[in-house]
Formats: structure tokens, sequence, C-alpha cells
């Protein structure tokens, strides 16, 4: 069967695809490539099988593969896990191959899990944890998107030393004004 | 290559004419340019193609890795056009 793919899930360059079982023997190899390994969810590990599920899963709301739309390759995954309904808030991961973030091309699956969570649930904050090394491709987005609420001081042990876990946040109010700068396919929906 | 412009935005910048014949250039990927020396990390560069996508450009992969290698130009427009800085 044939699923088309429209709607918030579906942007200019990539669409996103619900992670499903059959796809768990390629997201553990896809997450234990060397860039993503360190980061969440297996964090350098390599879970049992049924330890790989838990890794997954726990606690996830929301979670896709990002797919180019032209070619149907898979550029990454991208997560909403640990929704807290009292302060109305989430945080998200962001696991992409690092060829395709560093164009800004998959970037998009991020900006579309955002976008359906806020459409989805009354968030009124989207956030990020997301270690010092892994940062620095995405640093303008402290300009352009996100808030920055502080860090984890030597949180992390990566390679031989401790690094600090930066802590980012993105308003609903801050999303809902700049959407569709970053999704094009939004305004271009939009237009008159 | 999977960039397909169309005429009104050919016709608002010489620089996006350079874009078009650059994509469409046959040959490998230019796997091998250091991104981090054009200035643009990828938040930015995810701006500049959700600009080219709004005017009309259909990207894929392939076109993505072609446009970021364009530097300075492409810098310049899209600071024009993006006004966030």
């Amino acid at each position: 069967m044939t699923v088309a793919v429209s709607g918030p899930t579906r942007g200019a360059f990539v669409h996103l695809r619900p992670l499903m079982a059959s796809d768990h023997e390629w997201a553990e190899l896809f997450l234990s490539t060397e860039a993503l390994h360190p980061l969440q969810p297996l964090r350098g590990r390599t879970p049992s099988p049924a330890g790989l599920h838990d890794a997954l899963w726990a606690g996830v709301l929301a979670q896709y593969i990002v797919v180019a739309n032209q070619t149907g390759q898979a550029c990454g995954i991208v997560r909403a896990h640990s929704s807290d309904p009292q302060s109305a808030s989430v945080y998200v991961d962001v696991l992409l191959r690092p060829d395709l973030a560093a164009t800004g091309f998959a970037l998009e699956g991020w900006f579309l899990l955002v976008d359906h969570l806020f459409d989805h649930f009354p968030f009124r904050v989207v956030r990020m944890e997301v270690p010092e090394f892994a940062w620095s491709s995405f640093a303008s987005a402290d300009r352009l998107l996100l808030v920055d609420e502080g860090r984890l001081v030597e949180h992390l042990w990566h390679r031989g030393r401790y690094w600090d876990v930066l802590i980012r946040a993105l308003p609903r109010a801050v999303w809902e004004e700049r959407r569709s700068l970053f999704l094009p396919a939004l305004s271009s929906a939009t237009d008159p | 290559v999977g960039l397909s412009l169309g005429p009104t935005l050919l016709g608002r910048a010489a620089f996006l004419a350079e874009v078009a014949s650059t994509v469409r250039r046959p040959g490998p990927l230019p796997d091998d340019v250091p991104l981090e020396v054009l200035g643009f990390d990828a938040v930015e560069r995810h701006l500049l193609l959700a600009l080219l996508a709004r005017n009309g450009a259909v990207l894929d992969e392939t076109a993505a890795w072609a446009l970021v290698t364009l530097g300075d130009a492409y810098e310049r427009y899209a600071l024009e056009a993006v006004d966030l800085r």
C-alpha cells in the first residue's frame, strides 16, 4: 500500500516518514555512525535487540525518518521526547547525515517536526539539549531562532574530555513568526 | 541535476544565472569542499535554500551541494534577500 505524504510533514526538500519496527536495524546502523553515535539516543552504546527498542522509543512522543523528496534517500531521524504537560514543553533530537545537514538541505526535517509539534500539541516551547562539540554547524540558530537557556557544564564525556551540553529553546511565538522563512513549502502553499 | 529555476527568478539577479549553470554542469559531487570556509553554517544555508525554493527552485541533495560551493556571491545575495542580520 502506498501512502501519499502531504501536509505539514512534507516540505520543499524532504518529508517525514514515521519510524517503524522494520526500520530498527537501519536506525541502529545509522545512529551508530561516527558523528551520531555520541548523541542521544545511543550515547555510544550498542544496545541489545530488546534494549534497542527501549533506546529508540523510551519517552518518545513522535519520531520520523527524514526522507529526500526527489530521491527518496533517508537523510536522518528527528524525534520528540520527554514531553511535559505541566510546563507545556517537549525536547527534540535532530540526527542527520552530516553532509546533508551541512548544506542545510536536511535541516528542513527539524523544522517540519517543530511545526508538527506546535500544530498538534499545545506546547509553549520546544527545547534541545546539544553537546557543545555538535553545535558549531548550527550556531546561527542562536541568532535566528532559538533562545539560549544555559548549559550543563562539563556534562558529557566524549573523546577524552568533558563537554558542556547546551540548552536551547524555541518558543511558540518565535516559531509562528518565522516558520514561513524556514519552511518555504508553507509560504508557497499560503501565498495568494 | 534537480534544480529548476523559472524565468522570473533568473531575471532577478545575474548571480542566479550562475547558480543555474553551475548546478547543471556535469561532474562529480563537490564533496571535498571545506564547507566551513564559506562563512555560512547549516542553518543559514537552509534559509538560503528555502529562499530559492520559495522562488521556484526544485532542489535535491546534489543541487544543494552545488549551491553551497558558490560562496561569496551567494552570500551577498542572500543577506540582502533574507534581512535577518
